[in-house]
């Protein structure tokens, strides 16, 4: 069976443990689904004063707000990148056990990211919405191509990485160094502006149009067509590679 | 009679421990490949009762991956006449953190018994049978390791399958369940009309299988009844 007929045949199930996973991890605690956007916001608090002045004077956007999205926008991406070294190690033995294809493990996972990426949106967007209802159902309405976007962008990233870690045994010593490089390299904190000649080169980081997408869909309620067409044709390269890969990764050995 | 496998001239092995620097290496600096199959000719007919018999590491569980198209073979074919159901896993698929009503609703989904019955009726059954019902809103990681083996049995030996491939089971709990579970068990063997049976229990053996396969480092070294193949493996393990 191929990758994508299995994908459709199973939605029900990984649809369902994502939301079942994300539903056990809020009841852990009384505050429960608020903890990413507690989070989040925490480390607002203390990076934008002191961002702000290195790293973006004189920008025609609000520094906090900027660097709320970015983060939010990178927590999801981190996440996933993290979580497909262990998760996958965890399944291993269920892998070679039964029927179940490794892709089944990537699509509950990308499930479990977006809803943690949703409830950490709506922490922020709730409060504000009583006070700018038409400006902020503008801006989600703008950011909805660029929300199913972020989702196959996190199918995408987690494919990629699966098959590295199951098919290089030591590639996971190298994912700390991954991460680090492609933060550093997408404007989650620093504006694009600030690199001057070389903001050009930003094109070529696949997650730069994106989050761009989504600062001007919220900061400046404008629906970026460079930033949607740039980023459909990532998709429409790395999808089909990503599919090819999840086919062709090895089951783990739970010897080695 | 119909054949329901038939595997020709199948040969795996595992795929070799590669690495980034092994990239860089010629192929015999690799580590060797294991648990190899080779040269596995075997025809199972329709309603077949086949018993599969090897010390550990003889290739059994990978025999029965293969047959039920797990892993797929590095060369030669296997046929199926219909799908293998598998009950190798001695886990659930789902994080041990979701409660057991959340186990028992992805199998549900996963399985497709919403095609077949509903979610409310599917449930009772499990955790009648199971006996969960005080602990259902638990998650599983909470159970003790009788219970969680009660859950899965409730789970997984249920339906009928028209090929199974069953690895050495589980022991199932306590004593008034193992009695329950070996009637359901029974059942659900009984249903299935081929079947591959991996266990060292000669009773079970004997109660389900007729014919006997004896595995030695990844190949078929005895093929007949299951007498004779029960006899051959002890002499040829002692």
């Amino acid at each position: 069976m191929n990758v994508s007929h299995y994908i459709l045949l199973t939605c029900r199930s990984w649809l369902y443990t994502g939301y079942a996973r994300s539903r056990s991890r809020n009841s852990k605690s009384f505050l429960g689904a608020l903890w990413p956007g507690l989070s989040i916001l925490l480390t607002v608090s203390i990076l934008s004063p002191l961002y702000s002045r290195v790293l973006a004077a004189h920008s025609e956007y609000n520094y906090t707000l900027y660097l709320l999205l970015g983060l939010l926008y990178w927590s999801g991406i981190n996440s996933s990148i993290s979580r497909s070294v262990d998760s996958m190690a965890a399944s291993t033995d269920i892998l070679l056990n039964t029927r179940i294809q490794p892709v089944f493990y990537l699509c509950e996972d990308v499930v479990y990211q977006f809803i943690t990426l949703l409830e950490s949106t709506l922490f922020f967007i709730i409060p504000f919405f009583f006070v700018w209802p038409s400006l902020l159902l503008q801006s989600l309405l703008i950011s909805i191509p660029f929300f199913i976007i972020y989702v196959l962008y996190l199918f995408i990233l987690q494919s990629v990485f699966y098959f590295l870690i199951v098919s290089l045994s030591d590639f996971r010593n190298l994912v700390p160094t991954f991460l680090q490089v492609l933060f550093l390299a997408t404007p989650v904190l620093y504006l694009p502006e600030r690199l001057g000649p070389l903001q050009r080169y930003l094109v070529f980081n696949p997650l730069a149009p994106l989050l761009q997408g989504f600062r001007d869909a919220f900061l400046l309620r404008h629906f970026s067509t460079d930033s949607f067409f740039i980023s459909i044709l990532y998709l429409l390269i790395f999808v089909p590679i990503s599919l090819r890969l999840i086919s062709k990764a090895p089951r783990i050995d739970p010897g080695w | 009679m119909l054949p329901s496998i038939t595997l020709s001239n199948v040969f795996f092995e595992y795929p070799y421990r590669r690495s980034l620097s092994s990239l860089l290496l010629p192929r015999h600096h690799l580590s060797n490949p294991r648990n190899t199959i080779s040269s596995i000719n075997l025809t199972i007919t329709h309603g077949e009762r086949v018993a599969l018999l090897g010390g550990n590491g003889s290739g059994k569980t990978t025999l029965l991956r293969l047959i039920s198209t797990i892993l797929e073979p590095t060369s030669g074919t296997i046929f199926t006449s219909s799908p293998v159901f598998p009950l190798l896993q001695q886990g659930f698929f789902t994080t041990r953190e979701l409660t057991v009503v959340q186990t028992i609703r992805a199998y549900y989904f996963y399985n497709k018994y919403y095609q077949i019955t509903s979610y409310h009726d599917y449930l009772l059954s499990v955790l009648d049978f199971s006996g969960l019902h005080e602990h259902k809103d638990k998650p599983v990681k909470k159970l003790s390791q009788g219970m969680s083996l009660r859950l899965l049995f409730s789970i997984l030996v249920d339906g009928q399958h028209n090929i199974l491939a069953i690895d050495e089971f589980f022991g199932t709990g306590d004593k008034a369940f193992f009695q329950k579970a070996q009637l359901r068990l029974t059942q659900f063997l009984k249903y299935s009309s081929t079947l591959i049976l991996a266990s060292h229990s000669d009773s079970l053996l004997r109660d389900f299988c007729s014919r006997g396969l004896v595995m030695s480092n990844g190949k078929i070294v005895f093929d007949g009844t299951l007498d004779d193949a029960l006899s051959f493996y002890r002499e040829h393990s002692a």
